[in-house]
C-alpha cells in the first residue's frame, strides 16, 4: 500500500530522512569508521598491528572509493530534489545568530531542565542553525578536500602535477591528516549528539526509519 | 509528461473551482479542483503544481493549515488564499505561513487570470522576469511549455547556487559567531550594570 | 645447487655443427695460414724496430726518478708479444722516443707523471672510448689531482694489454684493485654467485653482470648521478616494473624514490638522501651553482656542527631560494643504502624486502640516517649529516615537502593534535553528561 505524504501528517509523523539519505548516511558512517580505523593503523604501525601495512592500504583505498561513490548519491539526491532547501544558507544573519545562541543555550542549559529543542525538525528544515553550518562546511568543503587529497595519494605519480600545485606530497598528506583528526573529533561528538533527542534513541530511529516520532 | 502549467484550486464550494477551470483551461492551464485540505495534500503528492489557490473557511482542515502544509511540502509553490471576508487578521496569518497573495471574492475572469499570472511571475521573478511576463501574457500552450522548462532550469540554478554558496556563508558565520557572542554578552552585562546602577 | 647444474647443462650441451659453419671454418683456417701478421703465434713482437727496443728493454734496467722512486724499464717480451698491441710497434705509443735522442738524460718527475703523459697516446686510436673515459668519474678524479684515480694503463696495464672480457669476470680485476670491499660484497651477491657459477639468464646467453655491465666500462659514473643505475637494473629485468605494479601501491613512485638495493639488499643499512634540487631549472642545485660555496654555506648554517636540525634545514632551503629570486628550491628525497659495498650485496628475489611495514612505521631503520646532499657537476654528491628529526618536524611541510612516507615520517605535532581531538571528542560528551547529572541533583535538592 502506498502511503502518501498526507498519511504521515494524519499519523502525526514527520518524514525527515528519505531513503537515499538514509542509505547514504549509514554507508558513509560505516565507511568513515573503517577509514578512521585503517587511518590509525597506517599511521601508527609502531603502536599496534592488527593488519599489515599492505592490507591496510588496500582496505583504506577501497573503502575510500566506496565512500566517494556514496557521496555522489548524497549530492545527486539533494541537487535534484527540492530537499536541497535543507542545505540552503540562512541569509538572515540576525536570525542565524539569535537562533544559534538559543540552540547553544539549549544544549548547555535547557536540555538539563527538560526543555525541548528550540528547533523544530521538519522535512525542509531539518537542521538547527549550528548543525546547518557544520554540515554545509563538512559536506561541501571538508569532505571533498579529503577525497581529493586521498585520491592524490592513491596514485602519487599520476596526480604529480596536482600535488605539485598544492605544494608537495607532504602538504597534501598534512591536509589529509588534519581533516582525519577533525573527523575523529566529529564522529565522537556526532554520535553523542545523536543521542540527545527526546529519547536517546530518537535520532537513531529517525535515521533508520526516516520518520521523526512525535510524542 | 504534461507540460501545461498546473493549477490546483481548493474550495469546499465547487462552483469556485469550476469558474477557475473555465477561465484558465482556455488559457492553456491544467486546472485540478478539490473540495478539502486532505484531498489537496493527496493531490500535491502526485502532481507538481505551479500555483495553488485555497479558500480559508472550509470544513476540516482550514485554508491556513493547508497553506502551511503545502509550503512545508513544496516551499517553491506559490499559494494564493481566496477569502470571502478579507479580514486583516487572516491575511496576516496567511502571510506568515507563506501565502504569496490574496484574492477576494467575488471573482471575475479578469481577476482570476491576473492573480494567476501575478503568482507565477512572482515565483520566477528572480530569474527572467521580463521574458516570463511576455510569455505568460500570450498564455498559449507552447509558451507555457517553454516557460515551464525555463522556470525549472531557473529554480535548479537558484537552488544549486544557494547550495554551493552555503558553506562559504557558513564559514563566515562560524568565524563571526564567537565575536557576535562576545558582543551580546558584553551588551547584556552592560544593560544589567546600567539597570542596577540606575535602580541604586 | 639445482640452478647451477641446470644452467651448466644448457651451456654444455653439444650443438649440431652445420655444413656452412664447417666450410667457413676451413676458409678462416686458410686465411690464418696465409697471413703471417694475423697468424702471429710466436712470442716475437711484430716490427723490426721493436726487436731493437727490446734488445735493451728486455733486460733488467732501472731508472731513478726525480721523486726518488725507481722505475723499471724492463718489458716482458712474451707478454708484450701476446698482448693485443703486440704488433703495433713500441713507437706507436712511445712517440716521443722516436723523435728525440734515446736513451735521453731527461729526468722523469714521477711514475704518475709519466703515465699521465703517455695516457694521451691511447686517444690516438681509441678516441671514442677515450672520450667516454674523459666524462667518467675516474677522469674527473684524475683531473682533481687524485693520485689513486685510474688512467688507461691502471686498468689495462701498460704492455700486457688484454681484452677486458678475458680476465675481469673471474678475478674482479681491475676494479677490485681499488674497490676491493665492493667486489667482495658483489662476489657474495646473487649476481656474483651466478657469474662465478657461469649461470646464464634464463634461456639466453647473457651471463650475470660483472662490474662494467652495470657501471659502464669507460664512462663509469658516480652512483648518485640520475636514475642511470636503476635503468641498468631494468635493462636485464624488464618485467620488474610490471611485477612491482602488481602488488606495490604507488609502484611507480616507489621505483623512483627507493633505490633497488634498498629492498633487494635486505641486510644493508638504509638512509634517506635529501638532494638539494632546483625545481625551476630541473637540475640538482650544485650542478649549475657553485657547489663549493653551497658546502661552505652548509657549514655556516649548521651552527652546532651536529648535523642540520629542522630549522637549519629550512634555512638552507630558504637561503638558496632567495638567491635565485624566482627559483623554486626543494629537497628531493630518496631512500638508498648507506654504503657502496652494501649496495652490491643484492640478494635473491625471495630474500628482498617485501613487507611494507619494514619502512612504513615510525622508528624504521630506514629513517634513522638522513643526509642532505649537493650534486656536483660530475655527479658525485657531497653529503652532509642531518638530524632525523628533519623528517618528522612540522617544518618538514615547508622544507621536505616532496618526501613523505606514510607511517614512517609522520609529523609529531599532528600526533599531539590527534590526541587532543580524541581527548576532546571524549571529554565533551563526558563533560556534558556530568554537568547534566550535577544539575539534576541540584534541582532535586532544591525541590526538597
Amino acid at each position: 500500500m502506498q502511503t502518501t505524504y498526507a498519511d504521515h501528517f494524519r499519523h502525526g509523523d514527520n518524514y525527515i530522512n528519505p531513503l537515499p539519505v538514509r542509505i547514504w548516511h549509514w554507508v558513509n558512517a560505516l565507511g568513515f569508521v573503517l577509514l578512521i580505523l585503517t587511518g590509525f593503523q597506517l599511521r601508527y604501525m609502531d603502536l599496534f598491528r592488527l593488519l599489515s601495512f599492505e592490507e591496510t592500504v588496500k582496505l583504506h583505498n577501497w573503502t575510500g572509493f566506496v565512500v566517494i561513490a556514496n557521496y555522489f548519491i548524497w549530492l545527486s539526491f539533494y541537487l535534484f530534489t527540492d530537499k536541497i532547501k535543507v542545505y540552503h544558507p540562512e541569509l538572515d544573519a540576525k536570525k542565524f545568530f539569535s537562533d544559534s545562541f538559543r540552540q547553544i543555550r539549549f544544549y548547555s542549559y535547557g536540555i538539563f531542565k527538560g526543555e525541548s529543542s528550540p528547533h523544530r525538525v521538519s522535512p525542509y528544515d531539518k537542521f538547527n542553525p549550528m548543525q546547518m553550518v557544520a554540515y554545509q562546511v563538512m559536506m561541501l568543503v571538508v569532505v571533498p578536500i579529503q577525497f581529493t587529497t586521498g585520491i592524490m595519494m592513491w596514485d602519487v605519480k599520476r596526480f604529480g602535477n596536482w600535488i605539485e600545485l598544492m605544494g608537495g606530497i607532504r602538504v597534501v598528506d598534512t591536509v589529509h591528516v588534519l581533516i582525519f583528526i577533525l573527523f575523529v573529533f566529529f564522529i565522537l561528538v556526532h554520535a553523542y549528539m545523536g543521542a540527545l533527542g527526546q529519547k536517546p534513541s530518537t535520532h537513531f530511529k529517525e535515521m533508520f526509519t526516516g520518520y521523526e516520532e512525535k510524542d | 509528461m504534461n507540460t501545461k502549467l498546473q493549477v490546483l484550486v481548493i474550495d469546499d464550494d465547487a462552483v469556485v473551482g469550476r469558474s477557475f477551470d473555465r477561465v484558465l483551461s482556455e488559457k492553456g492551464y491544467e486546472v485540478s479542483t478539490v473540495q478539502s485540505g486532505e484531498e489537496a495534500l493527496d493531490s500535491i503528492e502526485n502532481t507538481k503544481f505551479d500555483v495553488v489557490f485555497t479558500d480559508i473557511k472550509m470544513p476540516g482542515m482550514d485554508g491556513l493549515e493547508v497553506t502551511e502544509r503545502i509550503k512545508a511540502r513544496c516551499p517553491w509553490t506559490p499559494v494564493v488564499v481566496i477569502t470571502g471576508f478579507g479580514s486583516e487578521d487572516n491575511e496576516a496569518r496567511a502571510s506568515v505561513l507563506g501565502a504569496s497573495g490574496f484574492v477576494h471574492k467575488p471573482l471575475t475572469p479578469e481577476i482570476i487570470e491576473n492573480i494567476t499570472l501575478k503568482a507565477l511571475n512572482e515565483k520566477v521573478v528572480a530569474e527572467e522576469p521580463v521574458e516570463e511576463v511576455g510569455m505568460a501574457n500570450k498564455a498559449d500552450a507552447d509558451t507555457a511549455q517553454q516557460a515551464g522548462v525555463l522556470r525549472k532550469a531557473g529554480i535548479f540554478a537558484k537552488n544549486a547556487g544557494l547550495f554551493f554558496a552555503a558553506p562559504f556563508i557558513a564559514l563566515a558565520y562560524i568565524i563571526a559567531l564567537p565575536f557576535v557572542g562576545f558582543y551580546m554578552f558584553a551588551k547584556l552585562g552592560y544593560q544589567a550594570y546600567n539597570k542596577r546602577h540606575l535602580s541604586a | 645447487m639445482t640452478l647451477q647444474s641446470r644452467a651448466g647443462g644448457i651451456t654444455g650441451r653439444p650443438k649440431p655443427v652445420s655444413a656452412a659453419l664447417l666450410v667457413s671454418l676451413v676458409i678462416l683456417g686458410v686465411i690464418l695460414l696465409v697471413s703471417p701478421a694475423i697468424a702471429r703465434s710466436s712470442s716475437e713482437p711484430g716490427t723490426k724496430s721493436d726487436s731493437k727496443c727490446l734488445k735493451c728493454h728486455s733486460r733488467k734496467r732501472n731508472k731513478t726518478l726525480k721523486d726518488g722512486d725507481v722505475l723499471s724499464l724492463q718489458v716482458s717480451k712474451t707478454e708484450y708479444a701476446n698482448s693485443v698491441h703486440g704488433d703495433i710497434g713500441c713507437t706507436s705509443c712511445h712517440q716521443a722516443i722516436a723523435a728525440r735522442k734515446h736513451p735521453s738524460r731527461e729526468s722523469i718527475a714521477s711514475k704518475r707523471q709519466l703515465s699521465l703523459t703517455l695516457n694521451q697516446s691511447c686517444r690516438k686510436c681509441h678516441a671514442k672510448n677515450f672520450k667516454v673515459y674523459e666524462s667518467s668519474i675516474h677522469a674527473s678524479l684524475v683531473a682533481e689531482g687524485n693520485l689513486m684515480a685510474p688512467l688507461c694503463t691502471d686498468c689495462h696495464s701498460a704492455h700486457a694489454i688484454e681484452s677486458m672480457a678475458v680476465y675481469q669476470p673471474v678475478t674482479g680485476l681491475p676494479c677490485k684493485k681499488c674497490h676491493e670491499n665492493i667486489y667482495e660484497a658483489y662476489a657474495q651477491s646473487v649476481h656474483g654467485g651466478a657469474r662465478a657459477n657461469g649461470n646464464v639468464i634464463r634461456d639466453s646467453h647473457i651471463q650475470a653482470p660483472i662490474c662494467a655491465d652495470c657501471h659502464q666500462a669507460h664512462g663509469v659514473t658516480a652512483v648518485a648521478a640520475s636514475n642511470y643505475l636503476q635503468s641498468t637494473c631494468l635493462d636485464c629485468h624488464p618485467d620488474a616494473s610490471l611485477a612491482h605494479r602488481q602488488w606495490l601501491p604507488n609502484a611507480g613512485l616507489h621505483l623512483d624514490v627507493v633505490s633497488c638495493a634498498a629492498c633487494h639488499a635486505p641486510l644493508a643499512e638504509r638512509r634517506i638522501n635529501l638532494e638539494l634540487y632546483d625545481n625551476t631549472a630541473q637540475l640538482p642545485v650544485g650542478q649549475h651553482n657553485d657547489h663549493a660555496q653551497i658546502k661552505k654555506q652548509l657549514h655556516a648554517i649548521d651552527e652546532t656542527g651536529a648535523g642540520l636540525d629542522p630549522l637549519e634545514l629550512w634555512n638552507l632551503v630558504r637561503a638558496n631560494s632567495e638567491d635565485g629570486q624566482e627559483t623554486d628550491i626543494t629537497l628531493r628525497g630518496r631512500m638508498e643504502v648507506s654504503t657502496g659495498p652494501e649496495a652490491h650485496r643484492l640478494a635473491i628475489k625471495a630474500e628482498a624486502v617485501r613487507n611494507c611495514d619494514s619502512c612504513h612505521h615510525k622508528g624504521s631503520d630506514a629513517f634513522q640516517n638522513v643526509v642532505v646532499s649537493i650534486t656536483r657537476p660530475d655527479g658525485r654528491q657531497i653529503s652532509y649529516e642531518a638530524d632525523k628529526e628533519v623528517l618528522s618536524s612540522i617544518m618538514s611541510v615547508a622544507s621536505v615537502r616532496d618526501f613523505y612516507a606514510p607511517g614512517g615520517t609522520r609529523i609529531q605535532l599532528l600526533d599531539v593534535l590527534l590526541v587532543l581531538s580524541l581527548v576532546g571528542g571524549l571529554a565533551i560528551p563526558l563533560g556534558h553528561i556530568t554537568v547534566g547529572k550535577i544539575l539534576k541533583k541540584r534541582t532535586k535538592q532544591g525541590d526538597q
